[in-house]
């Protein structure tokens, strides 16, 4: 498993972007009606599949899911981000992805994952499913603890409190 | 007129024996005033039953003679009964203050619980509670089997607590042609002499102090901190890495005596712990943040950090206000007294506390504003206990001007210490307990050094140098030196024995829970139940929903 995994990484650099047809070329299961005990050859062979289909989106996707069902967070994030780089207009691709950051509870980033999920939409379903999960996300951001997201330059205000120190401290001395 | 007379009489009698007793301290001086203990006192009666039977809503007749134990009855009130009254008072006085004091300290861990909670996620709350309830136990356990006897064991006779003579070994080295205290060695399970009542208090008050170390770091490494590592960890900070560094600044070891060995001002001088007890559990914190690694998700592939919010920030704030209140057990609690010694500074402890907490939340208040637009209610919180952080080592020797300065300097640091942190350092650290307590514990440290005023008096000295802690900024500059020392020996040494603790409690047992664990969520998998289980049973899962 390990090695399709490798294989997969460097694959996975050398697709190139090219429409997809909308459905995957095989009716995989759902990751989540998986066994956990079936789940790593499940994902092994999804692996396989990815490797031989590297233009799949959808199966990038399910992998991602599988992926997730397995715990493997990063990895999940990985195969998303790929389906999402195949097809930038992948509806389940945006989706999974915005729902592995709700998932997380990293809820602006699901917030704005999720919004782009939202224009992605193909039909009134996938609206409401979009929706869904950003009423879902947008609650638990109102009711949670703002949790500061640092984005401002770190330069200035250090500078600022040294050169208040210092000046308090020429103040003292003075005195 | 009798009562008049009465209470005049005992005021006399206490005040001229108290005197002579607390100033010479010696029988010859007693004699040389003419007065022998076994002089009889005459003259001053007790309020008759029949006065007291009527109730005594003005307080006037109770707390009189009649309430001096008579050694021999048959004698009478001599003045030895009155010489040990006031004795046993002042130390009455003082061991009520400083219990007193440990119980609001304690209370304290009711704080740090609930606001660790809500800054971690609902799925999360019960582990986070029951690392801060149990970190109380397994401390005190660590404290009583080993930890209280390294760091008290030679601390000597403290006056304020009449004697705890029996803690007077002290491991030493001899160095340079002097003394280098580096562990005690008695005090090992409150047994033998120091089943003692004055040591019991210092057990009391230093074990709360202890735990409060100990429950910094587990708001660091929360949500993702396998419990039985988590005591494995709290055990063994509460038996070594804490007592050790206490030892070298409040049990008479090195640093405390860097002022006397060396001329360093006053030696290390950290009123209530900043250092001791802040920057100890910050320092540690940083080291389970370093071993342990972020949280699934803070980070994305890139290195780009993403918040993760926490569950209620009303108990955020519920907490801090508990802490603040706690606090003013910490600090003036300190004082190990109120009576005599100098000891009446504990007002100005307290109110040095109170000025350092509100500057630092203002300071944190405003820099948030100013930055991103709103008065942020977490990091507001977060500026209100650096604050207090900050204030805790100069607490005791700098004026209220200077804990105003200490306190905003401290709310601004611990904004750009937490983005500091989180943007450069890429260390996750959920509730900023390394700012809060390592950044500005050290700041406090160095706060000492520059702020001090020297007006501050116990009993004459500090750390066996006579006169008062004096900073930079009032006229001494070794007293700087000997706080940087500390400040080196809290990075370089309390980090460094942190690191190999946990190293080898990472290779043999292993720090962090599974991802699987953290992703569900170490409620049920770690303790069997859920924090909230009425709010999280919404249905999970990663697949496409059913059209």
């Amino acid at each position: 498993m390990v090695r399709t995994s490798e294989a997969l990484v460097n694959a996975t650099a050398a697709v190139e972007r090219l429409p997809q047809p909308s459905l995957p070329p095989v009716p995989w299961r759902d990751p989540h009606s998986v066994p956990p005990e079936e789940l790593s050859q499940y994902i092994q062979r999804l692996e396989q599949a990815c490797l031989d289909r590297p233009h799949s989106a959808d199966l990038r996707t399910c992998l991602g899911m599988a992926y997730a069902m397995n715990f493997d967070v990063y990895k999940s994030m990985d195969a998303l981000e790929a389906a999402r780089a195949i097809d930038s207009s992948n509806f389940w691709a945006q989706m999974k992805y915005a729902e592995l950051h709700y998932r997380l509870r990293t809820l602006r980033r699901a917030e704005e994952e999720t919004l782009k999920a939202v224009e992605l939409a193909e039909n009134v379903w996938q609206l409401g499913v979009a929706r869904r999960q950003l009423q879902e996300v947008r609650r638990l951001s109102r009711d949670s603890a703002r949790n500061v997201h640092w984005t401002k330059p770190l330069a200035t205000p250090a500078l600022i409190l040294s050169a208040m120190i210092v000046l308090l401290f020429v103040v003292m001395m003075w005195t | 007129m009798k009562r008049v007379l009465i209470t005049c009489t005992i005021a006399w009698c206490l005040t001229a024996f108290g005197a002579a007793i607390a100033g010479a301290q010696t029988p010859a001086a007693a004699a040389a005033a003419g007065i022998s203990g076994g002089d009889v006192i005459k003259g001053v009666d007790a309020p008759k039953p029949e006065d007291r039977a009527k109730g005594d809503p003005a307080g006037t007749v109770t707390g009189t003679v009649a309430d001096i134990p008579v050694g021999d009855a048959k004698k009478g009130l001599t003045v030895a009964d009155v010489v040990n009254a006031v004795g046993q008072n002042i130390i009455a006085v003082n061991f009520t203050w400083t219990l007193v004091a440990g119980f609001l300290v304690m209370f304290m861990q009711a704080g740090f619980a609930i606001v660790e909670t809500g800054l971690a996620r609902a799925k999360n709350a019960n582990h986070t509670m029951m690392m801060n309830f149990m970190v109380y136990g397994v401390g005190m356990l660590a404290y009583w089997l080993i930890g209280f006897a390294i760091q008290e064991g030679g601390v000597g006779a403290v006056s304020n607590l009449g004697g705890t003579a029996p803690l007077n070994s002290e491991f030493a080295i001899h160095i340079f042609g002097k003394d280098w205290g580096l562990f005690g060695q008695k005090g090992a399970f409150l047994a033998g002499s120091t089943y003692d009542v004055g040591v019991m208090v210092m057990f009391l008050f230093q074990m709360v102090f202890m735990d409060t170390a100990l429950t910094i770091v587990t708001g660091t490494a929360a949500e993702r901190w396998k419990y039985s590592a988590f005591i494995i960890s709290s055990f063994v900070m509460g038996a070594f890495t804490y007592p050790i560094y206490a030892n070298w600044a409040w049990g008479g070891g090195w640093l405390a005596t860097l002022g006397s060995s060396y001329g360093l001002g006053h030696g290390y001088a950290d009123f209530a712990g900043s250092g001791v007890v802040h920057a100890v559990g910050g320092m540690t914190a940083l080291v389970m943040a370093i071993l342990i690694g972020p949280r699934i998700g803070k980070y994305d592939r890139d290195g780009k950090p993403n918040a993760i919010p926490g569950h209620d920030i009303t108990l955020v704030l519920l907490g801090c206000f508990i802490l603040a209140f706690g606090w003013f057990g910490f600090n003036p609690g300190s004082t190990l007294g109120a009576a005599t010694n100098g000891n009446l500074r504990i007002s100005s402890v307290a109110v040095n506390t109170m000025l350092a907490g509100m500057t630092g939340s203002f300071g944190a208040m405003y820099y948030m504003w100013l930055r991103y637009g709103k008065p942020d209610a977490s990091m507001t919180g977060n500026g209100l206990l650096a604050g207090l952080v900050a204030i805790t080592a100069p607490s005791g020797f700098v004026n209220p001007t200077g804990a105003v300065i200490i306190g905003l300097i401290a709310g601004v640091l611990v904004c750009l210490s937490c983005e500091f942190i989180e943007r450069v350092l890429k260390l996750d650290d959920v509730v900023g307990a390394i700012s809060v307590h390592g950044a500005n514990g050290l700041w406090g440290v160095i706060a000492v050094g520059l702020f001090a005023d020297g007006k501050s008096n116990y009993a004459g000295a500090w750390n066996g140098v006579n006169g008062s802690v004096t900073g930079l900024f009032y006229g001494d500059a070794g007293q700087l030196v000997a706080q940087l020392i500390g400040v080196a020996t809290l990075v370089g040494f309390v980090f460094t024995f942190s690191f190999v603790v946990n190293v080898i409690i990472e290779a043999v047992w292993g720090h962090r829970v599974t991802a699987k664990v953290e992703l569900e969520g170490l409620d049920i998998p770690e303790m069997g139940a859920l924090g909230y289980p009425e709010f999280v049973l919404k249905g999970e899962t990663l697949a496409v929903p059913a059209r």
